[in-house]
């Protein structure tokens, strides 16, 4: 199971994978090329409400961008994180 | 590989238009992996599946990059165009050939035309005559390619080969089941071995094969098969 941290900022969220070592190991093990940066994804929270008004489910799309939708056949969570932790 | 000094990036996701999220992050990423020269990172753009085609494009110039954007599986028709007639990129060349002569929404005259461009390529007639044409005139026109080539009675038993097995595997003429049991032909015998209406002998017989090419795979296949009948 990978784990994709969703911190909260002042201006919206970042994504990002909390282990990437694990991470693009289980890619590779899936033969699924990992990628060679630790890509933080931010999301405005303007854009983050603009994306919810036309429907679109933005945190998919955030799990498709780290190739670990359902059809990579990697499971994977969004777990957000307060300031606390 | 990912090591632990890989670079943390920050990206944006932009606001909603027609693309989606997904493409519009892997956008930002290969302009900033691009500003940088890097080509690891493209090499992982390239292979994703999101990456839409005109970033695709900008990245063919690379002969790395290229090769592994010739291995994605939902590439446009113009893309692998523009990979086998542009760059001769052999994965491209044999998607197009199969795809000319299997599918019947492509003309014989341009199935023609590819293979007088490509008749030089062994790789690709080995990998045709396995394959079923969408239509007779195609056919007709492998073989009349084939026929100018040194190596044509390899080819041509070869497309004989996989037409009797493709018929056998779902023939119910005893007589061609029977026939087929004494073919020399591994791939024949595993078609024999997977039809519902092949007898129970010749299932028995298949399911002690051993020594020859895919003998496994008919045994496994005629246990199978005689496993079904007796639910």
């Amino acid at each position: 199971m990978i784990e994709i941290t969703k911190r909260t900022t002042d201006e919206g969220h970042v994504y990002e994978v909390a282990n990437f070592e694990e991470y693009a190991q289980l890619l590779e093990s899936h033969g699924i090329e990992a990628p060679r940066a630790n890509y933080h994804v931010f999301v405005s929270s303007e854009n983050e409400s603009l994306y919810q008004q036309s429907q679109c489910d933005l945190e998919s799309q955030i799990k498709l961008f780290f190739k670990v939708s359902p059809a990579s056949g990697i499971e994977s969570q969004i777990v957000e994180k307060t300031a606390h932790g | 590989m990912a090591t632990a000094e890989t670079m943390t990036l920050p990206i944006s996701v932009p606001r909603p238009d027609s693309q989606s999220a997904t493409a519009q992050l892997l956008r930002r990423a290969w302009v900033l992996h691009k500003r940088s020269n890097d080509r690891d990172a493209l090499h992982w753009i390239a292979t994703h599946s999101e990456t839409p085609e005109s970033i695709l494009y900008s990245l063919c110039d690379d002969d790395i990059l290229r090769a592994a954007i010739a291995h994605r599986k939902n590439l446009s028709r113009e893309m692998v165009e523009f990979l086998a007639d542009g760059y001769g990129v052999d994965e491209a060349i044999l998607s197009l050939g199969k795809s000319l002569y299997t599918s019947p929404e492509e003309t014989t005259a341009d199935f023609h035309e590819f293979l007088n461009n490509h008749i030089r390529h062994d790789w690709l007639l080995q990998s045709l005559v396995r394959e079923v044409p969408s239509t007779g005139q195609k056919r007709k026109a492998l073989i009349e390619g084939i026929d100018q080539r040194a190596d044509r009675n390899v080819l041509l038993e070869t497309m004989d080969e996989y037409e009797l097995a493709r018929k056998i595997k779902s023939s119910c003429n005893d007589d061609e089941l029977v026939a087929a049991a004494r073919s020399n032909s591994p791939r024949v015998l595993l078609a024999l071995a997977a039809n519902p209406h092949t007898s129970k002998d010749i299932l028995q017989q298949l399911a002690e094969i051993s020594e020859r090419a895919l003998a496994r795979d008919i045994r496994n296949t005629a246990k199978h098969n005689l496993g079904a009948r007796q639910q």
